[in-house]
């Protein structure tokens, strides 16, 4: 069913903006006891966050860092609504898709300017959209998100045309990420190194400026006096209510906890699980929020020989038993993967009928498989090969340790040898994903849009994708049906069917859906994240 | 005097090529491609996508196209003329000039380290040797062993937790006032100051059983008044080298005590510069910890004789002490 070209139009949401007017006031009358002391606290915003990503080009690499700071000083065309995945307006107002999802119309906002005065126009998004394809490498989210465009068409002075040479459903949502950030023609202008460099050569048209970056130490960002154009997912789409935030870059996990336990800083964003116990939650608000993307598996590599046998892909899945992962490595902070996306994905569906801890399922697919059980418990097979896996990952990650050996334990259960190999840094990047000597990865990726799967689970991007050079053409073209249509339910039902095929092949071992830590004083009305997990600081404020 | 001068010239001459040859081998003896381990980095989304184009320009800019003999010859004249080339890990800037961003920094940890570890140091090791009771003697050097035995990182958890998170009377991290300078120096200083106090009250009760000594003893002098006016001078000859050892100590103390406290500095960059694989900062930063070390032994060598003379001519010093 082809959808009707479906033309959304929101409303400016009039009563935030009241409410950030009034929040100063109430901050005034609140003061501020602990911490450094000073009445400034109620204009300074003090966040720590866990390093500096040393590019802060909000079209360069992703680093979360990156891209948190990406969202207070640019904005997006569209942006997705936290709770329900929602495409909400932005810098866009009003936008339309042609059928078959090759085109995309934007009615930019009026009135919207960059914080060097300049105003925004559809020639801006134009600019930057061109721009990301001409750096290719340096922006290879952005450009992966634009794979296919043809040109930006001005058909007036806020109309923008994006086409692309086929169906891009995704690209709604990639707009809403900061990959694709809108900034001004001053910073377009620079050599790609010079805006990663940061500070007030980065000009976007968000609600903060990029003040100052002091490489290893911090980041200040100044608020826009005249911001009124928030995106519709903010709580307040005015001006901020903190005058200055100041990002202090914190390394060291212990010493992030403890700077916001002893309100040395307002807000910790990303904290580790390991420092959990020191965070007092009568004072501070602890939230722990699901990672939306794909949930943290370990991926075979299908190019291996052990991988190649079915039946050892098959019987992975029912040996794992996730809920003691999580409970176990994780301290019961996260939940057991559901599906290949997490729960709280778009387009998730719950697959855990694939999941379930089931050891003598394991067993009966191996012996099934020809694997039979050996003098030491490891099975072999016919020729008298023995079932080996080995995984080989950086050395001093004490998590990954932890992981890992569990899953030796629990899959030796039913007679697999899951063999560990540490290596340097130096050493893993001898290998790509195409060539590595050893068995299986862990991957992580994020995104707010069930895309991500295409993008990991098929063959299509070299770099990107587990499968590339070793096609599985029934589940490409599964992954492919995401790309046709913008329906949320249609694309739903083509990730489930997509992530069937994967898990019944056993192309993929899900563990668990990752979250984000993030603590903050209970003198703040408590830090809103977006979609994608990276704080609002527009929507701050005193309680 | 000239000979021995010239002597130490050419010993710091030796060691400073040894350190600029090191810093050339590692990037020789890495395994892979130094320019592909350049461009890429990280898994899952942080991995580079590396494109050959990109690892053949940085071979290029390397020299690591050319024979071994000709990059080493090449590379010798460009440390010479401090040509670093450019920092990958930092947005292509030039080496010398990220170096120069975070020196102060460690500077000034360094300096103000040096400056409490030997307050502490010399303040404990007259302690252990001037205090009225034994007890009392004993309790200061014996606390000095906890300096020695208590990895920095301990110590600098310890310290952050008390003084930081409980007290608040320092940052816990940054470096714009000299507040969040304190911390981490302190965690720093109390490691040398242990080793600095022993040698130190150590080479006091040596120089005290000197015939000189019992000399002024006999005189009628108080024992606070012996050490001070006749002692301390002779005594600190081991205490001079070992300050210029532990500055060594120092800038590889300064990585993880930078980290720790979240400071800029030559310390964090070594570990960003490692864990990104970028090898013109990497071969910079050896250099220039090795060149440091080096002139501090050759300060400490070149001023000695102007508190022992004795070290200029070798006949005298080793004939006297019977």
């Amino acid at each position: 069913m082809a959808p009707a070209p479906s033309l959304s139009r929101r409303s400016l949401g009039t009563a935030a903006v009241l409410s950030a007017l009034s929040l100063p006031v109430l901050a005034a009358c609140g003061g501020d006891a602990s911490g450094g002391g000073a009445a400034a606290d109620t204009t300074v915003l003090r966040v720590g966050f866990p390093g500096d990503s040393e590019n802060w080009d909000p079209h360069q690499p992703p680093q979360t860092v990156t891209r948190a700071v990406s969202r207070q000083i640019a904005d997006t065309l569209v942006d997705q609504d936290p709770e329900t995945g929602e495409i909400v307006g932005w810098l866009a107002e009003e936008w339309e898709t042609n059928e078959d999802s090759s085109q995309f119309t934007f009615r930019l906002r009026e009135g919207v300017t960059f914080s060097d005065g300049t105003p925004l126009t559809a020639e801006s998004i134009r600019s930057n959209f061109d721009r990301i394809i001409d750096i290719g490498p340096l922006a290879y989210i952005g450009a992966s998100h634009l794979r296919g465009y043809v040109g930006t068409e001005v058909t007036d002075e806020l109309t923008a045309v994006v086409s692309f040479d086929g169906p891009n459903a995704q690209f709604l949502q990639a707009a809403t990420t900061q990959s694709l950030s809108i900034l001004a023609d001053s910073t377009l202008a620079l050599d790609p190194e010079e805006v990663a460099r940061g500070g007030p050569a980065v000009v976007g048209s968000g609600a903060y400026t990029f003040e100052e970056y002091v490489p290893g130490e911090s980041i200040t960002l100044a608020r826009r006096d005249d911001y009124d154009w928030g995106s519709q997912a903010y709580e307040n789409q005015g001006a901020a209510a903190y005058e200055t935030v100041e990002i202090s870059f914190i390394p060291d996990a212990a010493t992030l906890a403890g700077a916001v336990a002893s309100g040395q800083v307002d807000y910790a964003f990303l904290l580790d699980v390991s420092t959990i116990p020191s965070i007092d939650t009568e004072r501070l608000h602890l939230s722990n929020v699901p990672t939306r993307g794909i949930s943290f598996p370990l991926i075979p590599f299908v190019y291996r020989e052990i991988f190649a046998d079915e039946a050892v892909r098959r019987a992975i899945n029912p040996a794992t038993d996730r809920a003691e992962i999580a409970e176990r490595i994780y301290q019961g902070e996260v939940e057991p993967a559901t599906g290949l996306l997490t729960a709280a994905t778009p387009g998730s569906a719950d697959l855990s009928e694939f999941l379930e801890h089931d050891p003598d399922l394991a067993r009966s697919i191996l012996e099934e498989g020809g694997w039979t059980e050996g003098e030491d418990g490891v099975r072999v097979n016919d020729e008298g090969e023995r079932l080996t896996i080995t995984i080989q990952y950086v050395g001093g990650n004490t998590l990954y340790e932890q992981l890992f050996q569990l899953l030796q334990t629990q899959w030796a259960r039913v007679g697999i040898e899951f063999v560990l190999k540490p290596v340097t840094e130096a050493e893993s990047s001898e290998y790509g994903l195409y060539d590595a000597p050893y068995d299986l990865s862990t991957w992580t990726q994020g995104r707010a849009d069930p895309d991500v799967l295409r993008v990991v689970y098929s063959s299509f991007y070299e770099n990107q994708s587990f499968f590339f050079g070793n096609a599985l053409p029934e589940i490409d073209e599964a992954l492919l049906a995401l790309q046709s249509t913008t329906d949320p339910e249609e694309r739903a039902a083509a990730s489930e069917n997509a992530q069937r095929l994967l898990l019944e092949g056993g192309y993929s071992f899900p563990l668990i859906d990752a979250v984000s830590l993030t603590a903050a004083s209970r003198e703040l009305a408590g830090i809103r994240l977006d979609a994608e997990n990276k704080p609002v600081f527009a929507d701050t404020a005193p309680a | 005097m000239i000979r021995y001068v010239a002597r130490r010239l050419a010993q710091a001459a030796v060691v400073l090529w040894g350190a600029i040859t090191l810093s050339f081998v590692i990037v020789q003896l890495t395994p892979g491609d130094p320019a592909r381990l350049i461009v890429s980095g990280g898994e899952g989304a942080d991995a580079g996508a590396a494109d050959d184009s990109q690892i053949a320009q940085i071979r290029a800019e390397m020299g690591l196209d050319r024979p071994v003999v000709v990059q080493y010859v090449t590379y010798l004249w460009r440390v010479l003329t401090l040509d670093w080339g450019t920092a990958y890990s930092q947005q292509r800037q030039q080496v010398a000039d990220v170096i120069g961003d975070n020196l102060g920094s460690t500077l000034e940890l360094g300096v103000t380290s040096l400056v409490i570890m030997t307050v502490l140091g010399v303040a404990f090791a007259l302690g252990s040797v001037l205090l009225p009771t034994r007890w009392l003697r004993s309790a200061f050097q014996g606390i000095t062993v906890i300096g020695i035995a208590v990895p920095s990182f301990v110590m600098a958890i310890v310290l952050l937790q008390v003084f930081s998170f409980q007290l608040g009377w320092f940052p816990a991290f940054g470096a714009g006032d000299f507040r969040s300078v304190l911390l981490p120096s302190i965690t720093i200083a109390l490691l040398g100051a242990g080793t600095l106090s022993q040698v130190f009250a150590r080479s006091i009760r040596e120089v005290s059983a000197e015939g000189y000594v019992e000399v002024a003893q006999a005189r009628g002098m108080g024992p606070a008044k012996v050490v001070l006016t006749h002692v301390l001078r002779n005594a600190s000859l081991p205490v001079y080298t070992i300050v210029g050892m532990l500055v060594g100590g120092v800038v590889s103390g300064a990585a993880i005590i930078e980290i720790i406290f979240g400071r800029p500095g030559v310390g964090q960059l070594y570990i960003e510069a490692v864990s990104a694989r970028d090898f013109p900062l990497i071969q910079a930063l050896i250099v220039l910890t090795g060149g440091l070390y080096v002139l501090v032994t050759l300060i400490v060598d070149l001023t000695y004789p102007l508190i022992d003379p004795r070290v200029v001519s070798p006949a005298a010093s080793g004939r006297r002490a019977g």
